[in-house]
């Protein structure tokens, strides 16, 4: 293996934490597959383990405790750049507000094996005001279980990755070129899909210049904050003559529609 | 979901509630539902 990657020999310990701290805060690296492979180097002693376990949690606590201190600062706002940089931000931040208000701070320490969820509960836990000694505990438990969890088995199963990096190389820049354009088809993919649901979206919308005249006329709206309970409560406002209806219950719940009448929706 | 429901006239507010209070368009004072928020602490 360390003919097989000389560079990650090299600078392997730079490597885990710049790699583990950049896919954290949000770039599209994915992180559990480079540590299967790191915890491979450990076993076959191109690492140390405990240094590369060390730097894996030090990249993932700085990030998490970046994007901690943003959304204590900035509120619901860090949310909608995270939405920018996730291909699917609606559903990522509405799974993680359901999951965080049922289970509080210990959803910090089963984030990181949830997709979508991982990049949203730190920034979540700053919003919400989780004291910092608690969101340190909880997030940091949860970062070493992480991280332990994936280097620990690329560290069993060392002697399989490293022929499985020896298989890869084989076949040299095609594997490569493979890998690179399914990473590329699969993020079009879903930035079509996006476009295109915001293309629906946008025909169906109404500003609130628009919304603003219709009231002052008087005419017959049915207005629906549909914002999640926890964001409702650190913004408790509505739009006036609203109704406040969470999308949960909006989902499950039956509730009387008004016939004829036209029903705008709103959420943060 | 809605049209679903027989709901014709369905429109999602542009930009959101950010989008009314960045006008500064009046807004309606509501009592917490519940205490969800607070409940976060204590879990």
């Amino acid at each position: 293996m360390n003919q097989a990657l000389p560079f990650l020999a090299r600078y392997g310990y730079l490597v885990v934490f710049v790699w583990v701290l950049a896919e954290q805060m949000g770039l599209p690296l994915p992180a559990e597959p480079f540590l299967l492979v790191a915890g491979g180097m450990t076993g076959q002693r191109q690492l140390s383990l405990h240094l590369t376990i060390l730097l894996a949690i030090l990249g993932s606590l700085l990030a998490d405790s970046i994007w901690f201190v943003m959304g204590r600062r900035k509120g619901a706002s860090v949310l909608s750049l995270l939405c920018r940089i996730s291909l699917n931000p609606d559903s990522c931040v509405r799974h993680t507000l359901k999951i965080f208000s049922r289970y509080g701070a210990k959803t910090l320490l089963v984030a990181k094996f949830i997709p979508g969820i991982s990049i949203i509960a730190a920034p979540l836990a700053g919003i919400y005001l989780l004291p910092w000694l608690r969101f340190l505990l909880f997030d940091g438990l949860g970062v070493c279980l992480w991280v332990g969890s994936f280097v620990g088995v690329g560290y069993l199963f060392s002697d399989q990755i490293a022929e499985i990096a020896a298989s890869a190389l084989d076949l040299g820049t095609s594997l490569t070129k493979i890998l690179v354009l399914g990473l590329v088809l699969f993020i079009a993919w879903k930035y079509i899909q996006r476009r295109r649901f915001l293309g629906q979206l946008r025909i169906a919308r109404i500003s609130p210049e628009e919304l603003k005249k219709k009231l002052d006329a008087g005419e017959a709206i049915t207005i629906i904050d549909v914002r999640h309970s926890l964001e409702f409560e650190s913004e408790p406002q509505t739009i006036p003559g609203a109704l406040y209806l969470p999308f949960e219950k909006l989902q499950n719940d039956p509730f009387p529609i008004p016939s004829g009448q036209e029903i705008v929706l709103y959420c943060n | 979901m809605l049209r679903e429901r027989g709901v014709k006239r369905v429109r999602p507010l542009a930009g959101g509630f950010k989008a009314w209070r960045q006008q500064a368009y009046p807004v309606e004072e509501r009592l917490p539902e519940s205490a969800a928020a607070r409940e976060i602490e204590d879990k």
